[in-house]
This record gives C-alpha cells, sequence and structure tokens, in this order.
C-alpha cells in the first residue's frame, strides 16, 4: 500500500481520536428567583392551636390541659373470689346411668367489696370463671351448674359439663363477658350477692355403678378479672387519696423569658363527674414548675369542693361540671404562670358520698367513666420581659440535594417588614451528627429585623423594612452538607417596658426570601 | 481548538480536495462508487447564532466561559437556529442487472434542530438576572432532537435513456428517540427588580418519547420513509457538458407509541416563594414537597399518545457545469424541510487529477452563514474514498465562525 492509501486511511482514524469524550458541558449562570414568601405571626412561632383573641384584638394564649381522672376502678373492684363445693353421697348408693344422685338447694354467693358499698348490678364487660372438678366416683358424672343471677339475653348462666374420674380431672374456664348479675342475692334484700345452683347426675353413657359414703363430685369456682361495664348500688362513704403527682403542661415549648411578668391570667379546674355519686375534693400542694424553678400556688379555693352526681337516662349519662376559677384576685396566679410552667404537681383527696347513700342505692358508674379535672388556662398577651428566646432543633438532610453542589456563590436577601413591638434576632446553627455547630448561615451583627415603629403604649403604629443578606460561599454549602440538624435560636427583644407590651392578632411579619445565585449549569 | 485538528484540517484544505457530499443521501454518490459496499459517516453542525467554539464545548464538553459566551453573543439575533446532524450507514449497490442495481442498507440518524430566540440563549447561558423587572421572549421557539434507524432497500436504474440515473429506495424505520418542544407567541418569563416574583407564561407544546426506554434496542417508534434520485447530463451553453441531479430523502414519518407523552400548555404561572407554616418545622418534607415532576404533568396536560411526526426531509438539486475532463463547478440548491432549516445555495469547483478529484466547497445559508469547505476522493478501480468537510470554518476559527462539519466514506466496488 502506497504511502499515500496509508494516509488517506489513518486520516479519519487520527480525526476521531480527537474527537474527546463528552464528560459534559458546564457553565455559570446568574440566577435570581422566590424561595420563601410568607406572612408570619406570633402563630406560626408557637403554635396555631393556642390562641384566641379577644374583643380587643389581643391575642390570648387559651390551653386545656388534663391534671387528673378518677375512673370506675379506683372506686370499684370486685375482687376474685374462690368458693368450693362438694357433693357427696352420706351412705352407699347404686347409681344407674342418668341418675341424680345429690342436688343441692340454690346457695348465694357474697363478693366482700368493702369500703362499705352495697351493689345491686353489675353489668359484666369482661371478666373469666374457672372451674376446677374432681370425680371420686369411678365413673363420669355429670353435672351442671346455674348462676341464676346471671343472665345474657334472659338466660341464666349455665355450666354442663361430664366430668371423668379423678382429683381434678377437668379444668375449664368460662367468660362472663356481657352478663348481668343481679347482686341481691336469693331473697332480693342482700347486696354484692348473687344465687347459683348444682345438679350431679351419673353420665346417661356410663355404667352403672356404686358410689360408697363420701364419693361423689368435688368443684372449685374461682371468679377473677370483672370489670364491670356498669355498676349500681351504693358506693359506700369513702376517701380515695389522689397521691403527689406531676402532669405536663408544655404550654409553649422551646420558649424562655428574661424578666417575664403577666399582667393577668386566669386558671380555672373544671372537675367533671360522670359518676352517678357526691363528691367532695381537695386539691393541694399544687406547683408551677419550670425546670429548677417552682412557684406554689397560693389559693383557698381549690379546698372542701363540692361536686354533684350526674345522672342518666337509660344509658346517656348527663354529667355535672364544677369550675373553681383561680384568678389575681384569689390567687398568686399571675406569678405561678408567668413561671411558665412545663409541668404541673398536685395532691388531692376525694370524698366519696360525703352525706351518705342519699340516692338510696342508687349511685352508679359506667366504665371508662369517671370524674376528670382538667385546668383552662387563659393567658392574654400583656406583659413585661426583657427578651424571648425559642429555640428549635430541626433534622435535615442536605446529601441529597445535588442541586447544591451546582451553586458557585451567592446570597439570600431576606427582606422582612416587621409589624412587631420588638426586635427579632435571628440565627441558625448548623449541627453535625455530635450535635456539634460547624458554622452558622446568619452573619451576626447583620441578623436583626427591627421591631416596628411603637407609641408611647409599646403599640406598633408601622412596621419596619429589613433587608438582610445572609451569604452563601463554597464553604457555607460544604458546611450545610454535613449538617444533620439546624439549630433555630431567635430572640424577641422587648422595648422599654413598662408599659406592658402587648401583642394583637393583627401584628405579622412579613417575610420574602430571594436567592441570588450563580450557578453552574450543566450537560449530560 | 485543539491545534492538532487545526494542523489535520488545514492538510486537508491544501493538500487535499472535495467531491459532493455532506448531503446524506446513498444515491448521489453512486456515479463514483457504482456498485459496492460502502461505510459512510455524515456529521455537521451549526448555527447562525452560536459560535462553532460554543458548539465544540457541547459536543465535546467543557466550561464554557465569560469570553466563549461573549464572543458567540456577538453573533445573535431576534431568531437564531441551530442545527446537528450525524448520520453513519453501511449500504451496498448489487447488481441487478443492465438496467439496475439494487440498494441495500442500515443506517442510524441523529437530528437535533432549534430556533431560538435571543433571550432564550440569555436565559441559557447567562441565567435571568439579567431580566431582573422586566420580560425574557420566548417565543416562537422550538428544539427538535429526534434518532432513528432504518433498514433501506431500492434500486437505481442507470441508464435510463442511456444516459440518465433514476433512484427509488423505501426504508424501514425504528423510532428510538424523541423530543420535540414549541413555545407558541405568548411564551415569555418576567422576573420582578428584587427576583421575589416569577412569572412564566407557558404556552408551549411538548411531546416526547417514552424517557424511560431510550437505547439502540428500543422500538419506541415506527415508520416509512423513501428517497428519491435523478440524474440526467444535458447539453449546456456553458462547459462540454451539465449533469442536473435531484435528490430527495427522508421523505416520512415516525409513528411514536410506547408510553410517548404529549404535553401542552397555555398558562401563566406565577412563583413567588413557598409560603411557610411553621418556620420551626422545616423538615425535608418542606424542602421537597414539590414534584416537580408531577407538577409538571399536570400543569402541561400530560397525555400518553400516540402520534405521528414528519422526519426531516432532505431536497438537494445540484446542476454541475463540467468544463473539461479535469475540471467542473457545481452550482447547487439545499433545503431541509422540518428541520428550522434555511435555503442553502452552494458551489463547489472540483478538479480532477488521475484518480484523485478534489473539490471546494462554498455556500451560504443552512444553520449557518458561509461555509467553506474541502474534500478530496480517492477513486480507483476497486476502492473509493471520499473524506472532507462543507463547514470548515468552524474548525480554523471556532470563535468567530458558526458550523463545522464532517464526512467519510469507504467503498469496495464490485464489478
Amino acid at each position: 500500500m502506497s504511502i499515500l492509501k496509508k494516509l488517506l486511511l489513518l486520516t479519519p482514524l487520527l480525526l476521531f481520536l480527537q474527537c474527546r469524550k463528552n464528560n459534559g458541558t458546564n457553565w455559570d449562570v446568574d440566577l435570581i428567583f422566590p424561595v420563601v414568601n410568607s406572612q408570619l405571626n406570633i402563630k406560626n412561632f408557637i403554635g396555631d392551636s393556642i390562641f384566641k383573641t379577644d374583643n380587643t384584638g389581643l391575642l390570648n394564649l387559651s390551653v386545656t390541659r388534663t391534671i387528673t381522672a378518677i375512673k370506675l376502678d379506683s372506686l370499684i373492684r370486685l375482687p376474685d373470689t374462690t368458693i368450693t363445693n362438694v357433693f357427696v353421697t352420706l351412705f352407699p348408693i347404686a347409681l344407674s346411668p342418668g341418675q341424680q344422685f345429690n342436688t343441692l338447694p340454690p346457695s348465694e354467693l357474697n363478693f366482700n367489696i368493702g369500703n362499705g358499698v352495697a351493689l345491686k348490678k353489675v353489668d359484666v364487660r369482661t371478666g373469666i370463671l374457672t372451674v376446677k372438678f374432681s370425680n371420686t366416683v369411678a365413673e363420669p358424672l355429670d353435672l351442671k351448674y346455674v348462676i341464676q343471677s346471671a343472665t345474657k339475653n334472659g338466660q341464666p348462666f349455665t355450666v354442663l359439663e361430664t366430668v371423668p374420674p379423678g382429683q381434678n380431672s377437668l379444668i375449664k374456664s368460662y367468660k362472663l363477658d356481657g352478663y348481668s348479675l343481679n347482686m341481691r342475692g336469693l331473697s332480693g334484700t342482700v347486696y354484692n350477692t348473687i344465687a347459683q345452683a348444682y345438679t350431679v347426675s351419673l353420665n346417661a353413657n356410663s355404667n352403672s355403678v356404686t358410689a360408697t359414703a363420701g364419693q361423689g363430685a368435688k368443684i372449685e369456682l374461682n371468679y377473677s378479672k370483672i370489670v364491670p361495664d356498669y355498676v349500681e348500688g351504693y358506693f359506700g362513704q369513702q376517701t380515695v387519696a389522689l397521691k403527689l403527682d406531676t402532669v405536663r403542661l408544655d404550654l409553649i415549648k422551646n420558649f424562655d423569658a428574661n424578666g417575664f411578668s403577666l399582667n393577668s391570667a386566669t386558671f380555672n379546674f373544671n372537675i367533671l363527674n360522670q359518676f352517678g355519686a357526691e363528691f367532695t375534693g381537695n386539691l393541694f400542694n399544687i406547683k408551677s414548675i419550670n425546670n429548677t424553678t417552682v412557684v406554689a400556688l397560693t389559693t383557698a379555693a381549690l379546698s372542701n369542693i363540692n361536686i354533684n352526681r350526674a345522672s342518666k337516662i337509660g344509658s346517656t349519662i348527663y354529667q355535672t361540671v364544677k369550675s373553681v376559677s383561680l384568678t389575681t384576685a384569689n390567687s398568686n396566679i399571675a406569678p405561678f404562670l408567668s413561671n411558665l410552667p412545663n409541668k404541673l404537681s398536685y395532691q388531692g383527696s376525694i370524698i366519696v358520698n360525703p352525706l351518705g347513700n342519699l340516692s338510696g342505692f342508687n349511685d352508679f358508674a359506667f366504665y371508662n367513666t369517671g370524674l376528670n379535672v382538667t385546668a383552662d388556662i387563659n393567658i392574654p398577651m400583656r406583659f413585661n420581659a426583657n427578651y424571648f428566646k425559642l429555640t428549635s432543633n430541626t433534622a435535615v438532610d442536605f446529601t441529597n440535594v445535588k442541586q447544591l453542589d451546582r451553586v458557585n456563590f451567592g446570597d439570600f436577601i431576606l427582606s422582612a417588614s416587621n409589624g412587631y413591638p420588638f426586635n427579632a434576632e435571628l440565627q441558625a446553627y448548623m449541627l453535625d451528627e455530635n450535635k456539634q455547630i460547624i458554622d452558622s448561615l446568619f452573619t451576626p451583627t447583620s441578623n436583626i429585623i427591627v421591631k416596628g415603629v411603637t407609641d408611647a403604649q409599646n403599640i406598633v403604629t408601622l412596621p419596619t423594612f429589613t433587608k438582610l443578606k445572609v451569604p452563601f460561599t463554597k464553604t457555607k454549602i460544604e458546611n450545610l452538607r454535613k449538617t444533620k440538624s439546624l439549630k433555630i435560636i431567635t430572640y424577641f427583644r422587648m422595648p422599654p417596658n413598662p408599659p406592658n407590651i402587648k401583642i394583637y392578632e393583627n401584628y405579622s411579619f412579613d417575610i420574602n426570601i430571594v436567592a441570588e445565585l450563580n450557578y453552574n449549569a450543566k450537560t449530560g | 481548538m485543539n491545534t492538532n485538528i487545526k494542523i489535520l484540517l488545514c492538510f486537508f484544505v491544501f493538500y487535499y480536495s472535495s467531491v459532493k457530499s455532506q448531503y446524506n443521501t446513498e444515491f448521489i454518490n453512486y456515479t463514483n462508487i457504482g456498485r459496492s459496499v460502502s461505510v459512510n459517516l455524515d456529521a455537521d453542525v451549526g448555527s447562525n447564532g452560536i459560535n462553532s467554539a460554543l458548539i465544540n464545548k457541547f459536543i465535546f464538553g467543557g466550561h464554557i466561559d465569560s469570553a466563549d459566551k461573549a464572543q458567540s453573543s456577538k453573533l445573535l439575533r431576534a431568531s437564531n437556529n441551530f442545527g446537528l446532524n450525524l448520520n453513519y450507514d453501511v449500504s451496498a449497490f448489487i447488481k441487478g442487472n443492465k438496467k439496475f442495481d439494487f440498494l441495500f442498507g442500515l443506517k442510524n440518524q441523529q437530528v437535533l434542530n432549534a430556533t431560538y430566540t435571543r433571550d432564550f440563549f440569555n436565559l441559557m447561558f447567562y441565567g435571568n438576572k439579567m431580566y431582573a423587572g422586566s420580560t425574557a421572549n420566548l417565543a416562537y421557539c422550538n428544539v427538535s432532537a429526534l434518532r432513528f434507524q432504518e433498514v433501506k432497500i431500492g434500486a437505481i436504474m442507470h441508464s435510463v435513456d442511456s444516459v440518465a440515473k433514476i433512484g427509488v429506495s423505501l426504508s424501514f424505520i425504528k423510532g428510538e428517540q424523541l423530543f420535540y418542544l414549541k413555545t407558541n407567541k405568548n411564551s415569555s418569563l418576567f422576573t420582578s427588580s428584587d427576583g421575589s416574583e416569577l412569572q412564566f407564561n407557558s404556552n408551549f407544546n411538548l411531546a416526547v418519547s417514552d424517557t424511560n426506554n431510550k437505547n439502540l434496542t428500543t422500538f419506541n417508534g415506527v415508520g416509512a420513509s423513501a428517497d428519491i434520485f435523478f440524474e440526467t447530463p444535458y447539453k449546456s451553453k456553458l462547459g462540454k457538458q451539465s449533469i442536473l441531479t435531484v435528490n430527495a430523502n427522508n421523505i416520512g414519518f415516525i409513528h411514536w407509541r410506547n408510553n410517548s407523552v404529549q404535553y401542552s400548555s397555555d398558562s401563566t404561572l406565577r412563583f413567588n416563594g413557598y409560603n411557610i407554616k411553621n418556620i420551626f418545622d422545616l423538615k425535608d418534607s418542606t424542602l421537597n414537597r414539590i414534584n416537580s415532576d408531577s407538577a409538571f404533568k399536570k400543569l402541561a396536560n400530560a397525555r400518553k399518545e400516540n402520534f405521528n411526526v414528519n422526519i426531516p426531509t432532505n431536497l438537494v438539486i445540484i446542476n454541475k457545469i463540467i468544463w473539461s475532463n479535469s475540471f467542473s463547478t457545481s452550482f447547487g440548491f439545499r433545503y431541509i424541510f422540518n428541520a428550522n432549516y434555511k435555503p442553502y445555495v452552494f458551489i463547489e469547483p472540483e478538479y480532477k487529477y488521475k484518480r484523485l478529484t478534489l473539490g471546494f466547497h462554498t455556500g451560504y445559508g443552512g444553520y449557518v452563514r458561509l461555509n467553506v469547505g474541502a474534500s478530496i476522493m480517492y477513486n480507483t478501480a476497486t476502492w473509493c474514498f471520499r473524506v472532507g468537510s462543507n463547514s470548515l470554518q468552524g474548525f480554523i476559527l471556532p470563535k468567530y465562525s458558526t458550523g463545522q462539519g464532517l464526512f467519510f466514506s469507504l467503498a469496495k466496488k464490485f464489478k
């Protein structure tokens, strides 16, 4: 092949070798686009559902918390009860198949409830009857056990079993769920008592046998885990102690205040009685706990609170409500709540039927109903304070936000119109997996949204506009990638006060964040 | 541009010359290669609004810096075109009888072309910050990207009235990929002066083939096309003789199916930032709550359906004046339908020395403005080799010119 031919053939090959593989084309563009546009008010910082507005437009922090609840089982418990019945012949007797040989008259079984409780009726929600059968006769015996007092759909509770010979030769459990127990006994004049009957006979399919004296059957009955669905009678005159307990209030989470003092507040204790019985209640040793700061409640309003009984029509309960209002007039409620308690401790007692059996054995209680104590807390947003500090930790993961890789540099421009009477000082710290701060978003001294213009009463007359620049450098982006959580700390620094700071419904932050980024666009 | 490439191209220009090619047709070469088996490559890319330096970065990769963009921007007009064609094939002219031969071929074609406004270019390469307080015009832009493969069967009558040639072929087409976007008169993007609001007037149509299956083996579309070729010598007042060649190929369509999707939108989107309800709950869900893909589908009335798309049809008319046994000049016209192609006129002087044919090419129109090319053909009784370019300017002066191309063909001849 001539040199020319070789050259001709090689030339395109050389040309193709010059063509590099395209590993992507990239170029830088300057982008500007909105990121956030929101109107935020105090609800967005603290919680939307806990604020109400009064007729002056003033925001009120208004929450209801359950303090304690006393259910049916705290008042009345049917104890586990065991009885043993023996059915033996006193003299030798020849038994043919099917022949009854021992029939006892109906008897009573009394439940020892105590505390002076006298029940007429118990509807069983759940309960178990466990029976151990023994047979000392050589052939199987049929045993029929009937609780005449326990009925379900009009039929008495009945156990009919064939008991093989032997000690504890048959052990069985039966559910009492749904049975209604008449607790008036055989005569209908006693309480806490049910009536029962037994019949023993030789099994119809067995062989004839002679039972010697002392031979027969024995059953051991065990009533256990009885949970009433409804009880009726007299609940006795008993005192139930409410042991020292602590309940979380969490009025405002992640919230700290300095020099905080409420102008006023109300704290209403509501006692809702769903029991058909009277009570007298006492609440004492009530403390507002904010971490290590404790303020005890001083008031006489929570002693000897008389609570009327509930009524019912059919199975519908009409509860009674007893309210005790704590105000600045009858308690130290303002400093108590100015402590911004995250917990509240309390102690107390209730006396059931303090005036005795006024209902004539007609007290009642349903399953899962009881005596509920709630607290309605209302704090008008009118206060003195130096500053508030809101802190939050938000888990973030920017490792998969690939667009971050392509940002060269830029700024986020935060524009805010502040309609609140306080400065907002913002900072967001980037935390690594060890909760260590690796960087922050805002530049110190350039992170303050200036308060609105206020009058002599610290009421905002005009919002103030602030523009903050958040630099977004490569270093910051790399740190953002390592960030596992953002710790956002906001200080709301109050103007000199008094007069009180007042937070109105129409106050707001108008926030607008725009990104101005130099971005590396890429193909391929 | 790479120095080695420049040297090679200079080598072509000054030591080789051209034969007519880079017209994406097999019949037009029949006169030179006759019955043969050939491999052919035909690639060209150009724009009347982007210089070759920037195009090269797109093709070969790399960073487009500010100087590249600024240089290219000088070429921009209100409306600009861009085009890229890459075709390669294996073809055979097999002996039929005295009057005709058969044509068989396997061919891959890739077509990318676009029309774009100055603002579109600026938005793409500079970003929207320069439009703060104004509106970027995105109307009447379009982008069409098409890739398909074909099996070609045809015949050429090489002795019509003893001198003329007529060729016809039919192709079965396998559609692989399609992306078609067309913006209408209301398309624009407004950026407020402080960047706090973007307003996108989305007035467009978009058609996309199955995006989950896009490789050589996928069968996302099926179609057919035809090529027609006619060549005849005639006596002319100029020169000894003239030859008129008319070629029209890629006359056909592709029926796109298999999860092909069409979108259309004529609405105004305003975005002024996400509304945050709770600043202490900026969880990942907040950052990722916008599923851009599903939002786009909903916005743009996405619908899966089959549809037909015409493939770019290539028309070439050449009149070749033969001045002597060794020298001729071709005057030609080319137009590609459905491809944002401007009418293209060209002149190709050709000099033949023994087995070597050298040619030059210059033309105006198409995807570029001015083309200058050169090529060479080495033609023996058993082999024919051609290499050249109709757009050399992009290789030599990439910053100042707007197109480049390459064609290559190697044929083994039969009797």
